[in-house]
């Protein structure tokens, strides 16, 4: 299964892909599209992404979940295109013996996602207008390097 | 001639998908090919500061030669995942 998809996200396969009978904690993060940003009212979303890179990102961000924390499962998928509010955009599953570590991967696997996932939100504005959202510089850019290379 | 993408909010600043840049010379650094792109896209120039950039699935830091035979991915601030962590009020 594709880690970055345009179809809505199926978190009932994400479930049946992670069943692990070892895992008594199972915590679930799903981003979804909301209503206002900035106070400004929102009708919509487009997200869009680097495909090529955006899987890599997640492969890799579910790799090191993995061997950062003592869960037995992490599986991470995004949604690009147009979505309307309450779509989820982001679902985040991970599964472990003891909750407490559960809790843990999950907010590290969103939070890492967050600054490293090459993808860009486009609202769609109550009153008309549209724009698209500020983020957080990769780690190669000039501000996320502090200017420490020539 | 090297093949420039743009993702983004860099799309409306220079005014589409993809660009070719003509005469970058064989050794040239991704900073040597941001510097082009000052003067020939300088609605660019206020982002560049902030912009990483690619080829293939992997980051391309500023100092190293750019791959002439392949895109060149200029990814602005990323925003992914959901809306209630943007750290806006």
């Amino acid at each position: 299964m594709s880690r970055m998809t345009d179809q809505p996200l199926d978190m009932d396969q994400l479930l049946r892909d992670t069943e692990n009978d070892t895992c008594g904690a199972l915590v679930i993060f799903a981003g979804v599209v909301r209503n206002h940003h900035l106070g400004k009212g929102v009708t919509g979303m487009r997200y869009s992404a680097y495909g090529p890179m955006a899987e890599k990102v997640l492969v890799d961000l579910e790799r090191e979940t993995l061997e950062k924390f003592p869960v037995a499962e992490c599986r991470i998928v995004h949604r690009t295109g147009d979505l309307a509010i309450g779509d989820a955009s982001v679902l985040v599953v991970v599964r472990a013996p003891h909750r407490g570590d559960a809790f843990d991967a999950a907010r590290y696997a969103i939070d890492t996602l967050k600054v490293r996932l090459p993808v860009w939100k486009h609202d769609f504005y109550e009153d008309g207008t549209q724009g698209f959202q500020d983020g957080v510089p990769l780690e190669t850019s000039d501000v996320a390097r502090g200017g420490d290379e020539p | 001639m090297l093949q420039i993408e743009f993702h983004g909010v860099l799309q409306q600043a220079a005014g589409g998908r993809t660009m070719e840049l003509d005469g970058v010379a064989s050794g040239a650094t991704v900073a040597d090919v941001l510097e082009r792109l000052k003067g020939e896209r300088p609605a660019l120039a206020a982002h560049l500061p902030r912009v990483a950039c690619a080829q293939g699935d992997s980051l391309v830091r500023h100092n190293r030669e750019v791959d002439i035979h392949r895109p060149l991915v200029l990814l602005p601030p990323v925003s992914g995942g959901s809306a209630e962590e943007t750290g806006q009020p």
